[in-house]
């Protein structure tokens, strides 16, 4: 039986005593007992790809991998490819140019303002809210991008953040690897003895039952708009009331936490969190950004001693050597994206390993960068989603459109529904098998 | 935002316009009407002093809840506890809407942020009650090194010969040092290790632990404050031979130095002394109650101080101690909505929805907007007593707090946000041609902006000036980068500029190095920044249109101008890229960095005439002249700072109130803290629309 859980706590009046919540919410809620566990996770690549290097050539199974995707060869059997589609929603929006590809992508909807908060539940949200499943974490946001530098003329929500939960709520990711750290293993101290981290727990119980009680009496004469800030506010007092009396599948004893490091290790550190998550089922939905939208990153250690303009200059390149740095940086881009495909390959899972049970999608936000195009954006996909994705084939939909790839992903990650966003309305067809 | 506010702002206050092409409406201020009306408004302040108007006149805002946001909080952490911790710096970013992170709108709590929040909350209390050593140095020795007498060896030093380390004792000290070596010895002899302190021997040591697995050489004695050197000598280093190709090692792998006296936190101080009184948990009681009372900016209530307690009585009795009780306490006060949230609340009956906002709730506003934190004890005892209802003494604290040093946190963040300086940080440069663009660089250059901003804040000038200081600020490092004269110094020094081709914002070189790309100036950026920040104009956004072709692949020498005028081409971009681009040709003079050049990225001559608006200007110098005579460069900054003091935004209500402290503003010189003055005693400050009752 599944108990909507924000119902039940409403019902409840607020004050929940933490026992009766997990006898109620068993851990693996996700599926019928022998269903796999499936995952979500989007990798976001910012300034569109340059399409000739990004699109394989030949379609259908006998496909030919193109530069900038061939370092995922050894997992060709996992790839699927989707080229030639539409987004609708960036078209229809009307903001700045990279506002137009990250603030629409999951959301499917079009951003009217770039000044005010308004867009769309996003997929992954939508699949935390369906699914409803009782993992420690609900679901994770992250980021390796720069913070800081956004000027794309809108508010940072749109080019920061791609995870919604719902048209006012940005789910802004963190962005270091210590952040990420301290998020999954809370305070936790190796050193303390059993009776300290009970008595750590106690202390905290009591204390989130104290704001709890009194956030209450705020509610009371809080206007509406305050209201949806309070209820927020309480769902994160429910999680990490749910978060003290629940665990993983790994235990409380956690890896060493990452220090300082350069950026190729900043994101191998996010990718080993991030496997970390997934095999010790924190939590089974990841939306990680690899750069926010209007990436500036001078990629130095790619070209030591060569000199380069940053990602969007290069992007919209002037000659040939600049278009060769371009290819360079969304190859290596991709070569980051392998490196976590293989680490969830190298965990068995069944008669087989996790990337079996996932979805990991490589997304950017639009085609061309050049031309900052949305007529027609490719994206890769790793992962086979239980069993749900026909991978290992390339499908080109010119014109079709990008809702059309939400709507699919919903339903291989079993949320029903034939229609997402402005323009989704049905499932893209070939790309799940019967 | 809709088309019929929209137009409601073209009309009223200019601040919008429907299209690109549309002169902009301007208001003429100044007017002979205008003036009279102020002096009316002054000489009727000898009964009633800078009175408020009746709410019936006014047409408000809605009053929307803050979430204190990462720079608040940090502020409030330090001056509740003092300890030096930033901990927000790992939160999310917070969303930055109208240039300003302070937002209300968008300010709110997701999950994510809320686990922070928590760990947040258990690490201050934690480290507030952390008593510690008085010294605790860990010496990195591939640092201390400096490159000499050795070689690294991973984190490690290879010590060859005699390695000096200096380090330094704040005050005299009883010292344990501990210094980690390791060796390997392929032959005969053993590796000894000889240390002294200050020249004087302390021990003489065989080292045959492994590098892997260094041992501790160890000294305990007193030492007095100041400089001191560790010598670490390896002198009989013996040379590789027939059977293995490797002289002996000996690694340092780190030196501890650690005082054997303890801090007692201010904290747990306080608690100590409690326990000498005889009522040892009343005054532990004050305590909490006090820190609440402090953190959450008010009085408390009955009903508070009973749950307060309530959560004392229950950990203490948990088989807990009365540090943890503390420490709950802590979590409690910084966890509680009433830290996170900033509300205002009403005061006294409301008309039409409008009302006062009660002393404490206007304290919190002005300490927000002034310091980015919490009152401190004279503005809520200046609250408690209702004083801050009566407009001069409303005033005296605002001269008041902008006289003590947590302003700077107001210059830093305000400037830092409005003159774009904030970025800068992580901004990166094509080494390949800008060399010189280092961090240090980019310190300097965020510094500039924000002291010229500070200056303005005492010098009495017209803000307008901001255009045309005739000064700017420089270390050695920016003014050679500037072409400028050095002051001989490594600190920011204020320097005269001569002849306005440096000094005025809009040649700061900060914002011209983030409104640039790695390796060009980008010139529509450029212009978009200017009339979006410095006239407030609002770019409508782009239409649909079918993307411009890619350039095609080639090695073309065409100047970034030419670049830019194929947006001129097409009709539907001219009609706003014509109002844009020749803006940001205006200073193609400055380089990606903010440099003076010749010739742009392509080798051709830079070309710098422009036009605003419709008047024509030769060079930066020329544009400065323009937007400052407009006054609309003075109107932009004063609706900048009134979104920015009540983190909203502007909104057609806000009109008439602008207007009115524009008006009083110029009446009263002009200056920047005259305008703060002003948008305080503002009704849009001290009033708000709180809605019918619910």
């Amino acid at each position: 039986v599944i108990i909507n859980r924000r119902k039940f706590l409403g019902s409840a009046g607020g004050i929940v005593s933490l026992p009766v919540l997990d006898s109620i919410l068993p851990r693996k809620l996700w599926a019928a007992d022998d269903a796999p566990l499936k995952r979500f996770i989007v990798y976001y690549v910012p300034n569109g790809r340059n399409q000739d290097t990004f699109r394989p050539k030949g379609v259908g199974k006998n496909f030919e991998l193109p530069q900038a995707l061939a370092p995922l060869m050894p997992l060709k059997d996992y790839l699927t490819v989707l080229s030639g589609f539409r987004d609708v929603a960036s078209e229809t929006t009307v903001t700045c140019d990279h506002a137009k590809a990250a603030g629409p992508a999951l959301t499917g909807m079009p951003i009217l303002d770039g000044y005010k908060t308004q867009n769309g539940i996003s997929i992954d949200q939508q699949m935390v809210k369906a699914l409803n499943v009782a993992t420690q974490f609900k679901s994770l946001q992250w980021t390796a991008a720069e913070p800081g530098v956004n000027d794309c003329g809108s508010s940072n929500i749109y080019t920061q953040v791609i995870s919604w939960a719902d048209a006012k709520t940005p789910l802004s990711p963190l962005t270091t690897p210590a952040a990420a750290f301290n998020q999954l293993f809370a305070g936790y101290d190796p050193a303390s003895t059993e009776a300290q981290r009970a008595l750590r727990e106690a202390t905290q119980k009591s204390v989130l039952d104290f704001v709890l009680k009194d956030v209450q009496g705020i509610q009371a004469k809080a206007s509406k708009a305050d209201r949806v800030k309070l209820d927020e506010y309480l769902s994160g007092v429910r999680d990490v009331e749910h978060r003290l009396s629940s665990s993983n599948s790994c235990g409380k004893e956690p890896p060493l936490k990452p220090g300082r490091l350069d950026h190729p290790n900043t994101v191998k550190a996010f990718n080993d969190l991030m496997a970390l998550a997934i095999r010790c089922d924190m939590t089974r939905i990841i939306t990680f950004m690899l750069e926010y939208e209007v990436s500036y990153r001078v990629y130095e250690f790619l070209f030591p001693g060569q000199g380069s303009a940053g990602h969007h200059s290069l992007s919209h390149y002037g000659n040939q050597g600049q278009l060769n740095q371009l290819i360079a940086v969304e190859t290596w881009e991709t070569t980051m994206f392998l490196d976590l495909a293989q680490k969830l390959k190298a965990i068995p899972e069944g008669n087989g390993n996790v990337l079996d049970n996932t979805i990991l999608l490589l997304m950017p936000g639009m085609g061309q960068g050049a031309n900052h195009d949305h007529g027609s954006v490719a994206m890769a996909m790793l992962g086979k989603g239980g069993g749900k994705i026909n991978a290992g084939q390339h499908l080109q939909k010119p014109g079709e459109p990008v809702g059309n790839i939400h709507v699919s992903l919903l339903n291989a990650m079993d949320v029903k529904t034939s229609n997402f966003g402005i323009a989704g309305t049905k499932v893209v067809d070939g790309l799940l098998s019967a | 935002m809709s088309a019929l506010k929209i137009l409601a702002n073209t009309i009223s206050i200019g601040m919008l316009t429907l299209s690109c092409g549309q002169k902009p409406s301007r208001i003429h201020i100044g007017s002979g009407a205008a003036i009279e009306r102020t002096q009316k408004d002054s000489e009727a302040g000898a009964s009633v002093p800078l009175p408020l108007p009746p709410a019936s006149s006014l047409q408000l805002s809605p009053s929307i809840t803050h979430r204190l946001n990462r720079f608040e909080y940090n502020n409030a952490v330090e001056d509740l506890f003092g300890l030096g911790l930033k901990p927000a710096n790992d939160f999310p970013e917070d969303p930055i809407t109208q240039g300003f992170d302070n937002i209300a709108e968008t300010l709110s709590i997701t999950p994510a942020l809320f686990d922070l929040l928590t760990q947040s909350a258990e690490k201050i209390a934690t480290a507030s009650l952390k008593d510690h050593p008085r010294t605790d140095l860990l010496i990195d020795p591939v640092a201390a090194s400096n490159g000499m007498n050795g070689n690294p060896l991973g984190k490690q030093w290879n010590i060859i010969g005699t390695m000096p380390i200096s380090f330094k004792l704040d005050q005299d000290e009883t010292i344990n040092l501990l210094a980690y070596l390791g060796g390997t010895a392929y032959r005969a002899p053993t590796p000894v290790a000889s240390l002294k302190l200050d020249g004087k021997p302390l021990a003489t040591k065989e080292i045959k632990a492994p590098g892997g697995d260094p041992e501790a050489i160890s000294f305990s004695g007193p030492l007095a404050k100041g400089e001191h050197t560790l010598t670490i000598s390896f002198d009989n280093r013996a040379p590789p031979d027939a059977v293995n190709a490797s002289f002996n090692q000996m690694v340092l792998d780190r030196v501890e130095i650690v005082s054997q006296a303890t801090v007692i936190t201010k904290l747990s101080q306080k608690m100590l002394e409690c326990k000498k009184t005889a009522q040892a948990s009343q005054c532990l009681q004050d305590i909490y109650l006090d820190l609440a009372s402090r953190a959450w900016r008010r009085p408390l209530s009955a009903q508070e101080k009973t749950d307060l307690i309530s959560l004392w009585n229950l950990v203490s009795s948990a088989n807990g101690t009365e540090a943890e009780a503390m420490k709950g306490e802590i979590q409690a006060i910084l966890l509680s909505p009433k830290f996170l949230f900033r509300t205002a609340e009403a005061s006294g009956t409301k008309t039409k929805g409008i009302a006062e906002i009660d002393d404490y709730s206007l304290a919190s506003r002005l300490s927000f907007f002034l310091w980015s934190s919490l009152p401190d004890e004279t503005l809520l005892s200046a609250a408690a007593k209702g004083e801050l209802r009566d407009g001069l003494k409303l005033r005296d604290q605002v001269r008041r707090m902008l006289g003590d040093p947590k302003t700077q946190r107001f210059l830093t963040n305000f400037a830092s946000q409005w003159l774009y300086t904030r970025p800068l940080a992580r901004a990166e440069r094509d080494q390949a041609v800008f060399k010189t663009f280092d961090s240090e660089l980019k310190a300097a250059l965020a510094a500039e902006s924000q002291l010229v901003f500070a200056d303005f804040l005492s010098n009495g000038k017209r803000v307008k000036d901001l255009l045309s200081p005739g000064f700017t600020y420089a270390n050695d490092k920016l003014a050679i980068h500037y072409g400028l004269k050095a002051p001989g110094s490594r600190e920011m020094k204020k320097v005269p500029v001569e002849d306005n081709v440096r000094g005025g914002i809009l040649t700061h070189g900060a914002w011209l190095t983030l409104k640039s790309e790695a390796s060009d100036t980008v010139p529509v950026k450029r212009g978009a920044w200017i009339l979006e920040n410095l006239t407030c104009f609002h770019i409508p956004a782009p239409p649909a249109v079918p993307p411009l072709e890619p350039p095609p692949p080639g090695d073309k020498k065409v100047s970034t101008r030419e670049r830019f005028e194929k947006h001129l081409s097409n009709k539907s971009c001219a009609s706003c890229h014509n109002l844009i681009d020749p803006i940001g040709f205006g200073l193609e003079a400055y380089d990606p960095t903010g440099a003076l050049r010749n010739l742009d990225y392509a080798g051709n001559p830079v070309d710098t005439k422009g036009n605003y608006r419709g008047s024509e200007f030769a060079d930066a110098k020329g544009l400065a002249k323009i937007l400052g005579d407009s006054g609309e460069f003075e109107k932009c900054l004063i609706e900048k700072l009134y979104t920015y003091s009540l983190g909203r935004s502007v909104d057609p209500s806000d009109t008439k109130i602008l207007e009115d402290i524009r008006q009083k503003f110029r009446s009263e010189g002009e200056s920047l803290d005259k305008l703060i003055e002003q948008i305080i005693l503002s009704p849009a400050f001290r009033m708000s629309d709180f809605g019918e009752a619910l």
